[in-house]
């Protein structure tokens, strides 16, 4: 029996232990999630028009943490690296800071949580992040099923093919009977799946779990073919050791941008205007380094969109940030031609679609007023 | 078969039998690999493939050698060392590093001076104590840093880490010169540099700073009783040599004449007390600066992960072991339902479990911990599942007839399992212990899933930096992580047979 009382004694201890370690773990981290917002049975409610500008929390949330958690990628080139010094960089990585940079006032405040394809949106759901950026796809599925709230697009892409130099392939259809390379668990994989069988081509896909791995099997000839978004294809034809064509056929759209949790329009409408911000400097040709020349600007567009006092007008336009989040941005991050060119500029990436519809592109946005 | 082989034995045999010596089977190079490699034709044949083979092997790697470019190392090195760990707060590591080669300095130093006294007591042989004993012990770590720092040209880590291991052999060399009696002084010196190594880079949290108050406490208590003991108790009644010694294991034998009257022990606790929370809030209230563990990586977050999840898990499953054989149904019953809950399911979604579940289980109103925190907490419970298991087997190897004997002797059963049943238990698990520490070391590359930057995942993560894309360099980088997996590996599992060899496993 004594020996038993004593078991239980030691038994008793070392969960009090185990509760003061977990209590006290937090003291030592900064990038602890919020839980309280969106808990399952909130996120679960498709009630999103009940949600009112006041009620979403996110916002709130965010700014007490004085940091943005975003979700990202760490191994995908020119959209989410980790560089040689440790700092995460990148395309979709900027757009996190935009989001800080707007409702912070600090592009520095951001906790990076890399995540993998198939834990994204069960991240996203659980609270731990406050935004998804990771070269996400927006489908009518995930919206609907994943309870993803997808914003403004910030960079088109789509489907396409990648052969050797001397290689007979010119198009699709002249696949058959080929291995392909191609990533497992992504709807690059589907889009291969079905428009192939809907064309009537037989082929044998050869499934990767990453770029490293599919990468020197393409190049060791296990697959004639290399099948990807179009950015992913033309960064490695760049650098690839062994000479390669991508070819013309784009077999998909893949509008990439960030994503929220459903149910919190305020945390929305924030992340959407600030991603949105740097489309409109552009369009003004205002740049991180011009940015001080225009603050004695006439255009009454521009004063208003940088947060300038315009008689007569109040500045406030209710989103819940701050009046002059724009010149935070653009000063901070810097405008969407200045982010594309800083990231996707050294792997060769032509602006393409992605340029402003003032260019002929796809890059639109409403009016900030 | 041997007729050939044979003739020049022969000729030396007959030298040492003139010499009065008898026949010796040793056999020159030559004739061993005529005896085993070409002793007929088939046996020739399947020599000589395998040795083109081997040949083959070795000129192709020499070739992967001295082709490669190791640039993505050298440039990356920061990267699989404390991956994403803020570069201007460097110094932390490196301080704590000190700190920490230092305790192991100490520990190791205390450690081997009383095993040399008690080898001497006992007439046993001591141990071999010098440079070169070091240098194979460690060789597996150092010949893998020095091929990287030749090949990757790397120098100032190479610096740094030299002057870390010199603080090791100074610090260790000090405290080859503590005296016997002084053993537990040593070793809680060492426990506090390297709690203190921790406070350096992770900054004032509480948990270590409680820690650290704690040990100090239980360290003033053990003095004041040691002291009372010594001047107060045994006030002419016993010789100092058997009070002032450590022999803390023989003290239960002592007769009642020299208990410690009450308000000496009274008066331990409260000082112990005082003095505990004294630098615990001492330390919580100096401002630190220093970075939560959440921003670790690299090989520093293995090895830690690794060690938290040994040391934390021996204790725990040590425990569960014990609870497993309770005979209270309770302890019993929640001891078997962890331990095959947690054996039952891989480690993987034990992970995935505390990165999606655990934040739904936490009270809302509670801070929930960072994602290695979690993590930490979800291994320290996988290593002691598996641990308490192979402890039960070592528990159950320990005949009933031992501990039946300590019981008519009338011990306490907390001493006849700490004096009797686990020193046999625990000595005759150490090789299935340490395979679990190897298979949880390499099992830490899991943590990559739930978005850690583990040493194996800096790789992924150099090879998709703009510098070094699409150039295949993960056959430089590969080979580079698994070499450093493999050199730790190797050196915990030699380490452990040199314990083993001084416990006397698989001899007595």
């Amino acid at each position: 029996m004594n020996k038993n009382s004593k078991l239980l004694r030691l038994l008793a201890v070392l969960f009090a232990i185990v509760l003061i370690g977990a209590a006290c773990g937090d003291d030592d981290d900064g990038d602890d999630a919020e839980p309280t917002e969106t808990t399952p049975t909130e996120t679960a409610a498709p009630v999103e028009d009940d949600m009112d500008e006041d009620e979403g929390g996110r916002l709130a949330a965010v700014i007490e943490r004085g940091a943005v958690n975003c979700g990202v990628n760490d191994t995908l080139p020119g959209f989410g690296i980790v560089s040689a010094d440790g700092a995460n960089e990148g395309f979709d990585i900027d757009f996190c800071r935009v989001v800080a940079a707007a409702v912070l006032g600090d592009a520095a405040a951001v906790n990076y949580t890399p995540l993998d394809a198939s834990q994204r949106f069960p991240t996203l759901q659980s609270g731990e992040i406050d935004l998804l950026i990771r070269n996400t796809t927006w489908t009518a599925s995930r919206d609907g099923n994943e309870q993803a709230n997808f914003l403004a697009t910030t960079f088109f892409d789509g489907q396409g093919f990648m052969v050797r130099d001397d290689s007979p392939i010119q198009s699709v259809a002249d696949m058959s009977n080929t291995n392909i390379c191609v990533l497992q668990g992504t709807t690059t994989l589907l889009n291969l799946n079905s428009v192939l069988a809907d064309m009537g081509v037989p082929f044998s896909p050869v499934e990767f779990q990453s770029n490293n791995e599919l990468q020197p099997a393409f190049v060791a000839g296990q697959c004639e073919v290399w099948t990807s978004d179009a950015s992913q294809l033309a960064a490695f034809s760049a650098t690839l050791d062994v000479g390669t064509r991508v070819l013309s056929d784009i077999i998909s759209k893949e509008p990439l941008g960030p994503v929220v949790a459903d149910g919190d329009t305020e945390w929305a409408q924030v992340v959407n205007w600030a991603t949105m911000a740097t489309i409109q400097a552009e369009e003004f040709g205002i740049t991180s380094s011009n940015i001080d020349d225009f603050a004695d600007s006439e255009n009454s567009n521009i004063r208003r969109f940088l947060g300038l006092p315009i008689e007569g007008e109040i500045a406030e336009v209710g989103l819940g940030l701050p009046t002059d989040f724009a010149t935070q941005i653009v000063s901070q991050v810097g405008n969407y031609g200045e982010i594309y060119e800083r990231n996707l500029g050294p792997l060769g990436l032509e602006r393409g679609v992605n340029a402003l519809w003032t260019d002929g592109g796809l890059m639109y946005v409403p009016p900030f007023r | 078969m041997t007729s050939v082989a044979d003739s020049d034995p022969f000729v030396r045999n007959k030298a040492r039998d003139a010499e009065g010596l008898p026949p010796s089977n040793r056999l020159s190079a030559g004739e061993w690999a005529k005896k085993n490699l070409l002793n007929n034709w088939y046996n020739s044949l399947i020599t000589v493939v395998v040795a083109c083979g081997m040949a083959f092997a070795v000129v192709r790697t020499l070739g992967w050698l001295f082709s490669s470019d190791f640039l993505i190392i050298r440039r990356n090195l920061a990267v699989f060392m404390v991956g994403q760990f803020p570069r201007d707060e460097l110094w932390r590591t490196w301080a704590s590093g000190y700190l920490l080669m230092g305790a192991f300095g100490v520990g190791s130093g205390v450690l081997w001076r009383s095993a040399q006294a008690d080898a001497e007591e006992k007439g046993l042989p001591t141990e071999p104590h010098s440079w070169p004993d070091l240098l194979r012990r460690f060789w597996a770590i150092i010949a893998v840093l020095v091929f990287f720092v030749s090949f990757a040209r790397t120098a100032p880590p190479f610096v740094g880490l030299a002057s870390a291991f010199a603080v090791f052999w100074i610090s260790r060399e000090s405290g080859r010169r503590f005296s016997a009696a002084a053993r537990a002084r040593g070793l809680f010196f060492a426990g506090l540099l390297g709690l203190l190594s921790l406070l350096v880079l992770a900054g004032s949290g509480g948990l270590v700073a409680l820690t650290v108050g704690g040990l100090v406490g239980a360290w003033t208590l053990s003095e004041v009783r040691r002291y009372v003991d010594d001047y107060v108790v045994g006030r002419g009644a016993a010789s100092p040599e058997v009070l002032g010694q450590p022999q803390r294991d023989q003290r239960w034998r002592l007769p009642d004449l020299f208990k410690r009257p009450a308000w000496a022990t009274w008066a331990s606790r409260a000082a112990a007390v005082v003095v505990g929370a004294g630098v615990w809030f001492g330390l919580r209230a100096i401002d630190w600066g220093g970075y939560g563990w959440e921003d670790w990586g690299g090989l520093h977050l293995t090895l830690f992960v690794t060690v938290i999840g040994i040391s934390a898990g021996l204790p725990v499953g040590i425990l569960l072991a014990l609870g497993r054989q309770s005979d209270l149904p309770v302890i019993k019953g929640a001891s078997v339902i962890f331990i095959e809950f947690v054996r039952g399911v891989p480690l993987i979604s034990l992970l995935l479990f505390s990165w999606f579940m655990l934040p739904l289980l936490f009270p809302i109103d509670l801070d929930i911990p960072g994602k290695l925190t979690r993590a930490m907490i979800v291994i320290t419970a996988f290593s002691a599942a598996y641990i308490a298991e192979i402890v039960r087997g070592g528990l159950q190897s320990v005949p009933r007839g031992q501990v039946e004997a300590a019981q008519a002797s009338g011990m306490s059963a907390g001493r006849i399992q700490r004096l009797i049943v686990l020193p046999q238990a625990l000595r005759a698990v150490i090789p299935a212990m340490v395979g679990q520490f190897i298979s949880l070391f390499k099992d830490t590359s899991l943590l990559a899933i739930i978005g850690l930057l583990d040493f194996l995942r800096a790789s992924a993560v150099a090879n998709a930096q703009t510098e070094f894309l699409g150039q295949g360099l993960v056959t430089v980088t590969y080979p580079f992580v698994a070499l450093g997996y493999w050199a730790f590996a190797y050196t915990m599992s030699k380490e452990s047979r040199r314990v083993e060899e001084r416990l006397g496993v698989g001899v007595r």
